[in-house]
């Protein structure tokens, strides 16, 4: 079975010929197996939104390669990468982005009609979604109508409800206060399990990395660490990833 | 340094300015233009320009009336601009600035955005005037003698002058705001502008419902109860209707978000394919929240397409009123007045007066023609009037408004004409004759549509009558055929019967007419006819029984109804065109700012792998509709209206309204177009620039 992502020698630089260049990323490799569920963290500048943006397709790395269920996504057409992105990813956002003037319905039904799915079979998709991250009595309401913590577990039903290979979440706990960042990791934590949905998450919060199984630290440009959790309990993986935290500095800086 | 900080704003707001710049550059241009239309004069003939000068004056006045509307424009356009920079004004307050010194960036701003638009305004319209004086040309069937490009000072000073006045309010507007704002509500506007304001759909589906029903109600009333022609009583009835279509209006618009939506849901298959839930909802949001402006939007509408096509129709009706009412080169017009017991008055019969006075209309008219025309009462037996005949044939007249009508023509008299008369007046329009025979009568009718209709209908019926103790018969069965109808080219009399040459014994002389064709030039004609009538109106009425005389000329005629249609075409389209643009504009601005705000959408929708195409396509269904959705009303009201207006207006004369409204139609839709377009290709811009981007 090929892997959910394989990121191999990707560097991006910014910057023109003649100015100074700039190295978001310098050399970065690591792969997702199916069912996997990953933080990236590392202070800021370290790289990692450039990162998330070249495995999203929403930048091109300069070199390397990032290679998505077995497709090379670097060299894509923009109208081919509008499919995939379609197929075979989903987003989850700081701010949920959800679309004022949709029902929270509509708002997880959106990436379905966008595909062009049967109209019979949206609603049914839209409701097992919800029911998995407990959202089902929200679901007719506006997003102003619901709070925060709702707004971004509808909005993990939007990423989540075509069933794509890679689920990337951008600071998904980021907007929220502890007992919602707790209420979404736990369902993703059970969407990861029961339905091995992949996902790889941006975060600088270690406790929402604690709940991955591996977690990528980058400094620079490149890869620092990475920790297993293996079958540490979720404290003792939490205490880890401060000592590494600890030691990359800035990090801390940039929590507190 | 608040000058390049502003210089540099106006440039990163570009596209903000679109549409300002779009709508101050068509204002100038087109206030520019229609300022200069006296000095236009200069180019075509002499002939014309008297005409113009006229025309100018009117147009200046009407100049006012615009200045307000394209003052509004701008105010409007401007708090547009502002309300989406709120927030970077509040930047500037916080990083220490003071307001007056923001005051003087968004002064420096304004003023050279203003400025720029101006200028480029102004240049349009210089051009757009030079475009002008062929088109005024055309409108008075002259030639442009000595075109030379043209720059007025007067006008463009005058331009610059309400410029500034207009500017000066704006100015007001912006400081007013930026004085009485607090810095936190600066600072929050943008959060308070993603709030979208949404009412309860099931109950706004109820009022649109609630608003087609009132419509429909005033589109009822006003056919049943016609257009208040003359009447007191019918105004009251008239403004309750107006009243509640703009009522009704107003609730649709209310309620159409609702409406929309409802149909929306209807096509549950439809409404989950691709973006159409988005489009929908989008755009049921939309008219949700500016609703009320777009129901004002498409009553300026009505009021332009009414004005231009009301405009157009008076003067396609003028034009066909010169071919009936002056079917000859000079008419001359004795009349008598009526003695009404027995003929004891002394006439000098017409051609003795003429030759008495040393007047021989032969020698500019080879065709000339004397009828006579003869009161009825005397030898028929009063019989002949509207009341009697309708009585005698039992057709009705359909006059609208009737009752209360000014003019009560029912019991009006008709006169008699001799069939030899009659003839020599076919002879001279080059139809041919009638033949009566014994017992035959025609009903020559000019006067209005609705009395054609009726004596048409007498005659088809085969009504008799009694002229002379003769039972007549009708050897037609319609009165206005041929221009012999109108038997001279002074105003429309009343109707006259032809009736055979001898029946007219014993029957007073109403009128003699002289009328005639030119055999010399028009200008050699007229003078020599002016010069007569002058000598007639010198001398003394030798009998005692001419009561006056009259006289047409058709040169003058043409040039009348050519002034007044250039004044009335010139009036409805410059308003009818400035209401269009003002409300083209208007809906541009809203569209653009509502596509600026949903600009994070369009980047989501990207980001789910929305393919650009879908996503343009969802673009423009919204934009047509939110253009669309005014217009529809818009010209329902009219088409409702125009059919009430055409059939006052055929009380007066037939006209031809078919190509007035073609003509109207295609110069609207093609302004309301290019808004359109330009709108569209702005949003798609702003759209394209914001999804291809990198999210940050």
């Amino acid at each position: 079975m090929t892997k959910a992502l394989q990121v191999s020698n990707v560097e991006k630089v910014y910057g023109g010929k003649f100015g100074s260049a700039t190295r978001a990323l310098a050399g970065v490799s690591f792969d997702v197996d199916r069912g996997e569920y990953v933080a990236i963290m590392g202070p800021s500048g370290s790289g990692k939104t450039t990162l998330l943006n070249c495995i999203a397709t929403i930048d091109r790395p300069t070199s390397g390669s990032v290679v998505i269920d077995g497709t090379d996504i670097t060299h894509m057409r923009s109208q081919q990468l509008a499919q995939f992105r379609r197929e075979q990813l989903g987003f989850i956002f700081q701010d949920s982005n959800l679309l004022d003037t949709l029902s929270c319905r509509e708002n997880v039904a959106l990436p379905l009609t966008i595909a062009h799915v049967h109209a019979g079979e949206i609603d049914d998709r839209v409701s097992r979604i919800a029911d998995a991250l407990g959202v089902t009595d929200v679901l007719e309401k506006f997003p102003y109508q619901v709070s925060g913590g709702q707004k971004q577990r509808i909005a993990a039903c939007r990423a989540m409800v075509t069933n794509p290979t890679l689920v990337l979440a951008d600071e998904p706990t980021g907007a929220l206060d502890s007992k919602n960042s707790k209420l979404l990791l736990e369902r993703f934590d059970a969407l990861n399990k029961t339905y091995g949905t992949t996902i790889l998450m941006v975060t600088h919060d270690s406790y929402a990395a604690s709940y991955c199984q591996r977690v990528l630290f980058i400094r620079d440009g490149r890869i620092f660490t990475e920790l297993r959790r293996g079958d540490l309990a979720r404290r003792v993986f939490f205490d880890q990833i401060m000592g590494v935290v600890a030691t990359i500095g800035g990090g801390q800086d940039d929590v507190l | 340094m608040f000058f390049r900080l502003a210089l540099g704003n106006v440039r990163k707001s570009a596209r903000d300015y679109t549409v300002y710049f779009i709508t101050l550059v068509l204002g100038v241009a087109v206030f520019y233009a229609f300022s200069t239309i006296s000095d236009q004069a200069s180019f075509l003939s002499t002939d014309t320009r008297a005409v113009i000068l006229v025309v100018g004056e009117f147009m200046r006045g009407v100049t006012v009336f615009l200045a307000f509307v394209l003052g509004f424009l701008m105010v409007y356009a401007n708090n547009y601009l502002v309300k989406r920079r709120k927030r970077e004004f509040g930047l500037y307050q916080l990083l220490g600035m003071t307001r007056g010194q923001v005051s003087v960036v968004l002064f420096c701003e304004t003023a050279i955005a203003s400025i720029a638009s101006f200028l480029i305004g102004l240049l349009t319209g210089v051009l757009l005037s030079q475009l002008l004086v062929f088109v005024t040309a055309a409108l008075f069937g002259d030639r442009v003698t000595n075109f030379a490009f043209q720059f007025s000072p007067m006008a463009a000073a005058f331009t610059l002058g309400c410029f500034v006045l207009i500017f000066l309010v704006m100015l007001a507007f912006n400081l007013h705001m930026l004085r009485k704002v607090d810095l936190a509500d600066l600072m929050g506007a943008s959060r308070k502008n993603e709030r979208v304001k949404v009412r309860s759909l099931p109950a706004t589906f109820l009022f649109g419902l609630v608003g087609i029903a009132l419509i429909a109600w005033a589109y009822y009333r006003l056919t049943r109860d016609g257009l208040p022609f003359d009447s007191l009583d019918g105004l009251g009835t008239f403004s309750t209707t107006t009243g509640i279509v703009c009522l009704g209006t107003l609730v649709f618009f209310y309620g159409l978000s609702g409406i929309l939506f409802h149909i929306g849901r209807a096509f549950r298959g439809a409404y989950y394919r691709g973006l159409n839930m988005f489009t929908v909802r989008q755009l049921s949001s939309r008219v949700n929240t500016v609703s009320v402006s777009m129901a004002v939007i498409s009553f300026i509408l009505f009021l332009a397409i009414m004005a231009v096509s009301g405009g157009m129709g008076i003067c396609s009706g003028l034009d066909a009123d010169v071919k009936t009412s002056s079917p000859y080169d000079a008419s001359l017009v004795f009349s008598y007045a009526e003695n009404g017991v027995d003929d004891t008055r002394q006439i000098t019969p017409a051609n003795q007066v003429l030759e008495n006075a040393g007047i021989d209309f032969s020698s500019i008219a080879s065709q000339l023609a004397y009828a006579n025309v003869y009161y009825s009462d005397l030898v028929g037996g009063g019989n002949l009037n509207v009341q009697a005949l309708s009585e005698a044939s039992g057709v009705s007249p359909d006059f609208i408004g009737d009752s209360s009508g000014s003019v009560d023509y029912s019991s009006m008299s008709m006169c008699l004409m001799t069939q030899s008369d009659y003839n020599k007046l076919c002879a001279l329009n080059g139809l041919d004759s009638v033949q009566l025979g014994e017992d035959g009568y025609l009903i020559l009718s000019s006067y209005s549509a609705t009395m054609t209709n009726f004596d048409s209908g007498v005659m088809a019926a085969g009504t008799q009558i009694s002229v002379g103790g003769h039972t007549l018969s009708p050897v037609s069965d319609s009165a206005g055929s041929g221009l012999s109808s109108t038997i001279s080219n002074v105003g429309s009399s009343f109707d006259i019967v032809v009736v055979p040459d001898d029946l007219v014994k014993g029957a007073e002389l109403a009128s003699t007419v002289v009328d005639m064709n030119y055999s010399v030039g028009t200008e050699a004609g007229d003078a020599y006819f002016s010069k007569a009538t002058s000598i007639l109106s010198d001398q003394a009425n030798p009998d005692g029984a001419l009561s006056g005389f009259s006289y047409g000329l058709r040169s003058e005629r043409v040039h009348n109804n050519r002034m007044s249609s250039a004044i009335i075409s010139y009036l409805a389209i410059y308003i009818g065109f400035v209401l269009v643009i003002a409300c083209a504009a208007i809906l541009a601005i809203q569209q653009l700012s509502s596509v600026s705000d949903a600009i994070s959408s369009y980047r989501l929708l990207a980001d789910l792998g929305c393919p650009r195409s879908m996503a343009t396509r969802s673009l423009l269904a919204q934009t047509l509709a939110f253009f669309l959705l005014p217009l529809v009303v818009a010209l329902a009201h009219t088409s409702v209206a125009l059919y009430q207006l055409i059939r006052v207006v055929s009380l007066f004369g037939s006209s031809s309204w078919t190509n007035a409204i073609v003509t109207t139609t295609i110069a609207f839709v093609a302004v309301y177009g290019t808004y359109f377009v330009i709108t569209f290709l702005t949003a798609r811009g702003i759209v394209t620039t914001h999804t291809s981007r990198a999210r940050e």
